[in-house]
């Protein structure tokens, strides 16, 4: 078993020059810890210089993300706005069709009984026809005929 | 000590640009949330832009249904009743008949 010491620190020596041995094992010892400072300084910037330049690239990746947000949002609201325009437009076209709806209602009220007026005086006209050759004589001439017994009279004019 | 000014100057680059990368960060998130939020809008904007569309459709289809009403009406009250009535009127001048059915739908 080897028991000599492996440190560099050469055995004290005898007498006087104690003190220069001393002195030599404090200036190896301070040598020491300085490499071991620097050693764990360098070690702290490498990881410091590694998080830096993954910090830039995530941020520039990051940047890259925010320019797509930021167009994605300009787009968004482009089409919310035309969105907004066209709903306006619509809404104002039903407005108007819903005026003109009601407008046209009372023409639609006159033509209907006008209808229903035609339909009563040709009933009793094909009525009279059965027995009077002067409203059969209207009735040939305006093709005036009554497809089944429950619909209305059909009028067609034969000469105007 | 030169190591060491390089370490704290490199510490503080650092811590700054992890405020700032998180400030980025955030803006994104709050653009994401944005962005969501428009698309919701935009999707509640297109389904009321259908409903008018489907409006304006049955609008549009009563019209039509109320402009043939019209025209109906238009040929009836230009064409053929002028004309009937003409003609049964020169009829109900010598026939009684007529003029009874003439008189019975109002007209003297």
């Amino acid at each position: 078993m080897n028991t000599a010491p492996s440190h560099p620190v050469p055995p004290p020596p005898r007498g006087s020059s104690a003190l220069a041995w001393l002195l030599t094992v404090i200036a190896l010892g301070l040598a020491l810890l300085s490499t071991t400072v620097v050693f764990a300084l360098d070690v702290q910037r490498s990881a410091l210089q590694a998080r830096q330049t993954q910090i830039i690239r995530t941020y520039s990746l990051r940047e890259l993300e925010n320019k797509r947000l930021t167009a994605g949002a300009a787009t968004a609201e482009a089409q919310l706005e035309r969105l907004a325009e066209t709903y306006a437009d619509g809404k104002s076209d039903l407005a108007r069709l819903t005026e003109v709806r009601a407008k046209r209602e009372p023409l639609v009220d006159q033509s209907t009984d006008l209808q229903v007026k035609v339909e009563s005086l040709v009933v009793d006209l094909l009525i009279l026809a059965k027995s009077d050759h002067d409203a059969q004589a209207i009735v040939t001439k305006y093709h005036i005929h009554q497809e089944t017994p429950t619909s209305a009279p059909t009028v067609t004019p034969a000469n105007k | 000590m030169l190591i060491g000014f390089s370490i704290h100057d490199l510490q503080s680059d650092v811590q700054k640009r992890e405020a700032e990368l998180q400030t980025l960060d955030e803006k994104i998130e709050g653009q994401k949330q944005a962005l969501q939020a428009d698309e919701e809008k935009k999707m509640k904007q297109e389904k009321a832009i259908d409903a008018l569309r489907k409006d304006l459709q049955n609008q549009q289809q009563a019209l039509q249904v109320q402009q043939a009403q019209i025209d109906k009406g238009n040929a009836l009250s230009q064409q053929l009743w002028p004309s009937l009535i003409r003609d049964m009127a020169a009829s109900a001048l010598t026939n009684e008949r007529m003029r009874g059915l003439l008189t019975d739908h109002g007209f003297k």
